[in-house]
């Protein structure tokens, strides 16, 4: 039996590298919301209450092009479908749980935060809400944390989104899905997303990954029927 | 536009997106087709995110990348993923690679 402190010790430590990598996007989150003239509060809100990378960076771009509420929100809604994913998938784990238990659960729950929980499942064959909830809010702090240096130094330092800190986009986003390419479906939707996404860009700003997330899905789900 | 209202809206879209299945409103129980689907939603999404920052479609037909920082760190990392290697050292090792390159650190050592 594994006690509640040991648990959360555990949270802690698995989530910790995931949290550090993604430091440098968080900060990119930061100085790229005060570049497009969001206040300090707004910047920090961003983090605080829609606290989800890829969606608030996609919001971001799209708010500075212009776009309108209803792009924006569908645009969002379909960078955060994945997270529908995770909740169908812990459903089971979490349904017996008191509500204030789901609403925290589900506040917290990143990429990165389903990831240690899966993979503390796949160990213990057991679930445990406190080791996800610590991950989880080890997570929050760290990303808020980020942001908030993003804040500062994109106050006061000019240019900073151009030193390539989206680098760091594209590094945390390939090392949660290469593993995944020795899988054949799994090969096949990262291609069709990536080469609709690069050639979409252009021609729909508002919408491509929209798009191109479709077209990789239905790919994946086509070319494993067809691999059965 | 209102900032705060759009703050506001994505917050509760990304919220709701987490919590719709730990709802017990919710019934509803999406098919194992439906679930299988939705199995390759991470992947697409993610490689949708990355893809266009490192590369470029351009009216013509060509396809160039960002710069050769961008496209020589993607591939390094890229391998490195493939091999499983711990998350925050591929992270580290990709920016330690792209600044090395972004700046021409390496004129310092030669």
């Amino acid at each position: 039996m594994i006690t509640s402190k040991g648990n959360m010790l555990q949270g802690i430590f698995d989530i910790f590298p995931l949290a550090l990598s993604v430091v440098p996007w968080g900060i990119l989150c930061g100085t790229i919301s005060v570049d497009i003239g969001f206040t300090f509060w707004q910047a920090q809100a961003m983090s605080m209450f829609v606290f989800a990378g890829a969606a608030q960076l996609s919001a971001m771009s799209l708010f500075s092009a212009g776009a309108g509420l209803a792009s924006i929100s569908s645009s969002v809604f379909a960078i955060s479908s994945r997270h529908i994913l995770y909740s169908v998938d812990l459903r089971k784990e979490v349904y017996a749980l008191p509500l204030k238990w789901r609403i925290s659960l589900a506040y917290f729950l990143t990429d990165e935060v389903y990831a240690v929980t899966k993979s503390y499942l796949y160990r213990y064959h057991a679930f445990s809400p406190i080791y996800s909830l610590t991950a989880g809010v080890v997570f929050y702090l760290i990303w808020n944390l980020a942001t908030f240096a993003g804040i500062v130094l994109g106050q006061n330092i000019n240019d900073l989104d151009k030193l390539g800190l989206d680098f760091a986009i594209v590094a945390v986003f390939i090392a949660i899905t290469a593993p995944n390419l020795k899988n054949k479906p799994m090969l096949i939707t990262s291609l069709s997303s990536a080469a609709s996404a690069i050639y979409l860009k252009n021609i729909y700003p508002d919408i491509y990954i929209v798009i191109a997330s479709i077209v990789g899905m239905a790919s994946g789900y086509i070319a494993s029927e067809a691999l059965k | 536009m209102k900032i705060w209202l759009l703050i506001g809206f994505l917050s509760i879209i990304t919220f709701m997106t987490r919590y719709l299945f730990f709802s017990r409103i919710i019934t509803y129980h999406p098919s194992e087709k439906l679930k299988k689907f939705l199995s390759f939603s991470a992947q697409s999404i993610l490689t949708a995110l990355w893809a266009p920052i490192v590369f470029i479609y351009h009216e013509n037909g060509e396809i160039s990348y960002t710069d050769a920082g961008y496209l020589i760190s993607a591939i390094f990392v890229l391998i490195l993923g493939f091999f499983r290697v711990n998350m925050l050292a591929i992270v580290l090792l990709g920016l330690f690679l792209f600044f090395t390159i972004r700046f021409n650190l390496l004129k310092a050592f030669f």
